[in-house]
């Protein structure tokens, strides 16, 4: 569990949280507008969009640390 | 979304630059439609305060100033703890974030106007008076760490920026020569919407450049850049409507939390904080809850309070 410690993806992983919650509000209001009969499908559209850019990015932090981590590992 | 007029110009604008396409406006121009709309706003202000003012609009002031406050207090813990900025840099974004952005005011008053949505009609007032408590809280978050720029230096450029002179200079001359506004109407009143339009357009080419400089914090910033304007939002949007202001009045309230200054502010930050990086600051209001403001949020502010206030 050392990985968990380790601040750089800590720091990845509460800004992926954060996207995550900002995109779920973007999802859940767009929900509403459509439900009280406004174009609310470009928020829907966003949501999805943040949730998914973010979670590729936080991704590809975490993997990029990792594998950076291991191949430290194996050389040494 | 239905279609505008007005921003169109700011898609054609976006599209414009993101195409490459040579449009390149005279250097001049893009401060000149500033300084117009400013002007123009203030104007319109002045002139509504001195017809329609009554007792009510100093407490709604109050509670507009503490609104002001409470905004970048909101931003900080955010930008500090989660998106782990240098305590200037959270600070200095926070500020830019409980400011107002007279621009998305305007294309929302043009929304408003275009929809036949009353509202307050010396709202220009609440405009004013939201650009300076969040630099105040911007320059006491980040003086934990020490400021060495002289207090004078810091007040002038508060309390007196181009944005602060301007529109509280108009909004007093519209006050006492409203029945003399006939004669600078013309300019000032009947040609805002083209001005607005021209405003637009190169705004979206500035914000689509601005969107090619995210990089690293590109992910959070643009997360931040939209999770702001709607936290603002919803706090203007119930304060507009606790402190009885028309469905209009609490949709431009909304608007006014929502939206982030890249006028004033950047210019007194620059001065209070100038370790911090600005162009971070710049990218975030500018390219990115600037055109979130304009195409989306401002449609859904108008949908969601109307809902609400129903």
């Amino acid at each position: 569990m050392a990985y968990l410690q380790d601040e750089t993806l800590l720091n990845a992983k509460r800004q992926w949280l954060f996207a995550l919650a900002t995109g779920v509000a973007l999802l859940l209001l767009g929900s509403g507008i459509l439900a009280i009969g406004g174009n609310g499908i470009p928020l829907l559209g966003l949501g999805a969009a943040l949730i998914a850019f973010n979670s590729y990015q936080y991704y590809q932090a975490t993997h990029t640390k990792l594998a950076a981590r291991l191949t430290a590992g194996v050389k040494a | 979304m239905a279609f505008d007029i007005v921003i169109a110009f700011f898609l054609l604008g976006i599209f414009a630059r993101l195409a490459g396409s040579p449009i390149q406006f005279p250097k001049g121009l893009y401060q000149t439609l500033t300084l117009f709309l400013m002007i123009a706003i203030g104007l319109k202000g002045g002139v509504a305060l001195a017809n329609h003012g009554s007792p009510t609009v100093i407490p709604q002031s109050i509670a507009v100033i503490v609104f002001g406050l409470a905004l970048p207090l909101l931003a900080f813990p955010i930008l500090y703890f989660i998106g782990q900025f240098q305590r200037h840099d959270a600070a200095s974004i926070a500020a830019h974030y409980g400011s107002v952005s007279v621009g998305t005011y305007a294309v929302a008053v043009a929304l408003l106007d275009s929809q036949d949505i009353v509202y307050e009609p010396y709202f220009p007032l609440f405009v004013v008076l939201l650009e300076v408590p969040a630099i105040a809280v911007g320059i006491a978050l980040a003086s934990a760490k020490g400021r060495d720029v002289p207090l004078n230096k810091l007040l002038h450029e508060v309390f007196l920026n181009q944005g602060m002179v301007l529109m509280v200079g108009a909004l007093l001359i519209g006050y006492f020569g409203a029945q003399q506004i006939d004669s600078i109407a013309p300019l000032f009143i009947n040609l805002f919407q083209g001005a607005l339009a021209l405003f637009l357009l190169e705004m979206g080419m500035v914000a689509a450049s601005r969107l090619k400089e995210l990089k690293g914090s590109a992910g959070f910033i643009l997360s931040f850049g939209i999770a702001m304007p709607l936290i603002g939002g919803l706090l203007g949007c119930v304060l507009g409507i606790a402190i009885g202001l028309s469905t209009g009045g609490a949709i431009l309230l909304a608007v006014l939390g929502a939206s982030a200054s890249y006028i004033a502010v950047p210019a007194a930050m620059r001065v209070a904080l100038p370790q911090a990086n600005h162009s971070l600051s710049i990218t975030s209001s500018l390219g990115i809850t600037f055109p979130f403001n304009v195409l989306l949020g401002i449609p859904t502010y108008i949908t969601a309070t109307q809902w609400l206030t129903a």
